[in-house]
């Protein structure tokens, strides 16, 4: 039990858990190890003793370099017992750099130990010393040394500096702030989207026209006047910012044109802080169309700029760093640092770890970035820029970094970020301006109004939104009614909505609903009104338990709002029907009674045949009755139709609507019509020569006369002969032995 | 033919105005885009709902935001048959 016991033991090493790990844990080899470097007798209980009452040779730290005092100050912070890779590590984050051979001298001095792992019975200590194991073991001071460092702790005699003189650089750039220049940028491209030229790089004016209301990182405010796409690092900016929105989602691009998904961007506002800022690590690591490397080269030397493809939304330059970006962003994890770094130190802990990989990694790209600048790259831009990471300065001047709260949390890592409480954090005022204030404002609210309304400026932490007919109907059009809006505004208004805001943004409810339009429904006909009538009221009463309804449209119409709903199957499978899709192939609905005349019935013609045989024939009204409709074609109305290609366009749409496609008889009629006329020549008392074997023919073609012989050659086995050379040919085949037939050949081969 | 049959036509989308003069009015906003359009009454206008999109961004350019409720059609069995043959028809050639 005590030895079960001393393995899950914290804080320094006691007599009772040394002499269990003398007993069962170490080798005798260690407890050797320990007599010779303690000075003790070699003997368990003499060696356990001193875990207890120190030993001659204890810690002292009047010699010790700053590394020693740093290293144990750390040990006592920890509670007298750290892993040695986290100590090697919170050492290389403190800058003191690489401290494993201060590490090993420790241990060989005794003043450190190094425990067996769990379950290890034999752990010889001289072997870890061999292999370099250490750092991989827990290291613990004894538990008289522990104490002597803690009232060397309180002498200060110890250090473990935590930066605590550094400063944050002014106004980090923040996950919110990233997250306000998204929504805008969003809500933008959604009125007016963005165009990209054929590089794929965004057209300047129309970037120009969503970029005003961005604020660049670290800075209050948009950039409103200040904007110049021909300045390097806005416009690297701009890219980073509609790459991270793509890889979110709540961008697509699609025939050079960037849109806004804004199902996508509805899931993404509204889901959980901690969800959003776990995809937004995400996003940043996968980001393709932008890379940290040309854009730090663009911040240090802006006049020098890059390629037009770093800022392509068509060629993935940052693609080939997705795994590197994780490597970094999974260092960044295992470092769990908690405060400021030395920015130098974590670079290194980041080449320190797996050199290998990134080398490995970075060397197959096509410009082979060096491994050192790409973590630089991606620590000081990518990571600041998406607000994941802190800038800051020690007292000395050295470059700091640190997590921000939600950059710790998107990381996995313990944070202290309180929850948004339902205080209120905007104000409606009765001009239809609602002032919203950033630093209480979740981002549910914010795209809720960025829904509903255009903002109109942006100062420090204060934005303010314009709700005008036009915007919040858009809003409405998107999913926003006008009760919720007006709860919303309420609930989260310093003061309630005016009664004047709140009765338009109901009259513009109702000025939206003027026009609905029902997707994904489908559109029932039937010619007999009575019969008509039972089967929606049929339907009616099939669908009273669901949300779908049936809108009558007429005696003979209607329109049931799902068209996969069971009560349609049913209704079409109780009585002759026929099925038709606007978006599949069209039914088989034209007969030709006469050359370019066809018949159609109107109940079996769908809307885009019956839309199309207006704009390429004349509807023979004399002729047609209420089920049966005669169309005529008409050759001018068909070249207007179809300018680029008269006969095709009308061959494309005539064939598939027909039985067994267009008739021949049709379509070298309209070829007549609107093509040039087909030609034939006919002639008469024509000699045809016909062989039973193909090589035969093949041989006569090859005759020296066959040139004076043949007139055209009709089939694999037969020619026509030139008329007033028939004697030649009677002379030929007699002299050559061929044995005429008297009847034609079955068929020919 | 002759034989009274019901029609299901899928497909489409339902534009219901709320009076003449707002289908008129809708009418002129999409007239560019050469739909093929069923007119229903002085409400209803039947489309191919694979043209809503593009009757949207007409409408939305008049200052009109139409209620869109429902969701797209998925595409026809046939077509999902056809998008499946299509690669087992490129190795065979």
């Amino acid at each position: 039990m005590s030895d079960q016991r001393s393995r899950v033991s914290k804080g320094p090493l006691d007599e009772a858990e040394l002499a269990a790990y003398l007993e069962r844990g170490y080798a005798d080899a260690s407890r050797r190890f320990f007599a010779r470097a303690w000075d003790v007798a070699d003997d368990p209980e003499a060696v356990a003793q001193v875990a207890g009452q120190g030993f001659d040779d204890d810690i002292d730290l009047e010699d010790a370099d700053p590394t020693v005092r740093a290293l144990l100050g750390l040990v006592a912070e920890r509670g007298g017992r750290v892993r040695g890779e986290n100590l090697r590590r919170d050492l290389l984050l403190r800058g003191f750099g690489e401290s494993r051979s201060t590490i090993e001298e420790l241990l060989t001095r005794g003043w450190l130990v190094a425990l067996p792992n769990p379950g290890e019975h034999d752990c010889n200590l001289n072997s870890v010393f061999e292999q370099k194991t250490f750092l991989q073991r827990e290291l613990a001071v004894l538990e008289a040394s522990f104490e002597h460092l803690e009232a060397m702790s309180q002498q200060q005699a110890l250090s473990a500096p935590a930066w605590e003189s550094a400063t944050a650089d002014d106004n980090p750039a923040t996950v919110a702030d990233l997250e306000l220049n998204l929504l805008h940028l969003c809500a933008l491209i959604r009125r007016d989207p963005l165009k990209l030229n054929k590089d794929g790089t965004p057209n300047r004016r129309s970037l120009a026209r969503v970029a005003r209301g961005v604020s660049m990182p670290g800075s209050h405010g948009e950039i409103a006047g200040d904007l110049d796409l021909h300045n390097a690092e806005q416009l690297d900016y701009l890219a980073f910012l509609v790459s991270l929105s793509r890889e979110l989602g709540l961008l697509a691009t699609q025939d050079s044109t960037c849109r806004t998904d804004d199902d996508a961007l509805g899931r993404f506002f509204r889901s959980d802080d901690a969800e959003r800022d776990r995809r937004l690590l995400d996003a940043v690591q996968r980001l393709r169309f932008w890379n940290e490397i040309d854009s730090l080269h663009l911040s240090r030397s802006p006049s020098h700029g890059v390629d037009d493809e770093h800022f392509s939304q068509s060629e993935s330059t940052g693609q080939p760093l997705i795994g590197a970006r994780g490597f970094i962003i999974s260092v960044l994890r295992r470092a769990r640092f908690s405060d400021w770094v030395a920015r130098d130190a974590l670079a290194q802990l980041c080449t320190q770890l797996d050199r290998q990989y990134l080398n490995r990694t970075l060397s197959q790209l096509p410009r082979s970035p060096d491994p050192d600048e790409f973590i630089h790259a991606v620590l000081e831009r990518t990571l600041v820029w998406a607000g994941i990471l802190q800038t800051g300065a020690a007292g000395d001047g050295q470059a700091l970094i640190r997590l921000s709260p939600r950059g710790a949390r998107a990381m996995g890592l313990d944070h202290e970020i309180a929850e948004h409480g339902d205080d209120g954090c905007l104000i409606v005022q009765p001009n239809f301006e609602v002032m919203v204030f950033l630093d209480n404002a979740p981002a549910s609210v914010l795209h809720a109004l960025y829904r509903v309304g255009l903002r109109r400026k942006l100062s420090d932490r204060v934005a303010t939104f314009q709700l005008v007919a036009e915007s919040v109907q858009r809003g409405y059009a998107l999913g926003a009614d006008a009760e919720s809006l007006i709860a919303l505004l309420n609930e989260r208004g310093h003061t309630p909505v005016p009664d004047s805001v709140a009765f338009e943004l109901r009259d513009w409810e109702r000025a939206h609903r003027r026009l609905t339009i029902h997707l994904g429904g489908a559109s029932l006909r039937h010619p007999d009104p009575e019969r008509f009538d039972l089967i929606c009221g049929q339907l009616e009463h099939d669908l009273r338990d669901s949300n779908e309804q049936l809108i009558r449209l007429g005696a003979r119409d209607a329109f049931v709002t799902d068209a996969d709903h069971p009560a349609i199957r049913r209704a079409a499978e109780s009585q002759p029907s026929l099925q038709l899709d606007a978006l599949g192939d069209p039914a088989r609905s034209f007969y030709f009674v006469d050359p370019l005349v066809l018949m159609v019935d109107p109940y079996e013609c769908d809307v885009i045949t019956r839309v199309e045989l207006d704009r390429v024939g004349d509807l023979l009204e004399d002729e047609s009755s209420e089920r049966n409709l005669f169309y005529e074609l008409d050759p001018d109305k068909i070249a207007k139709r179809f300018p680029d290609d008269p006969l095709g366009g009308i061959c494309d749409f005539l064939a598939p609507r027909c039985e067994g496609g267009l008739p021949a008889a049709q379509s070298i009629r309209l070829q007549a019509e609107l093509d040039e006329a087909p030609r034939f020549h006919l002639e008469s008392e024509v000699t045809v020569i016909t062989f039973e074997e193909i090589d035969t023919a093949e041989r006569f073609r090859q005759l020296g006369e066959a040139s004076d012989l043949i007139a055209r050659r009709l089939g694999p086995t037969t020619y026509a002969v030139v008329t007033d050379q028939v004697p030649l040919l009677e002379e030929l085949v007699d002299e050559l032995h061929m044995d005429q037939s008297s009847t034609p050949f079955e068929q020919d081969h | 033919m002759a034989e009274d049959v019901l029609v299901v036509h899928r497909g489409l989308a339902l534009m219901l105005c709320e009076d003449a003069a707002i289908l008129e009015e809708t009418l002129l906003a999409i007239e560019p885009l050469q739909l093929h359009i069923r007119r229903l009454g002085d409400r209803a206008l039947l489309v191919p709902a694979d043209r809503v999109d593009s009757i949207l961004e007409n409408l939305e350019r008049e200052g009109t935001f139409p209620r869109v409720v429902g969701a797209m059609p998925a595409p026809s069995n046939e077509e999902e048959e056809k998008a499946d043959e299509a690669p087992v028809a490129e190795e065979a050639l």
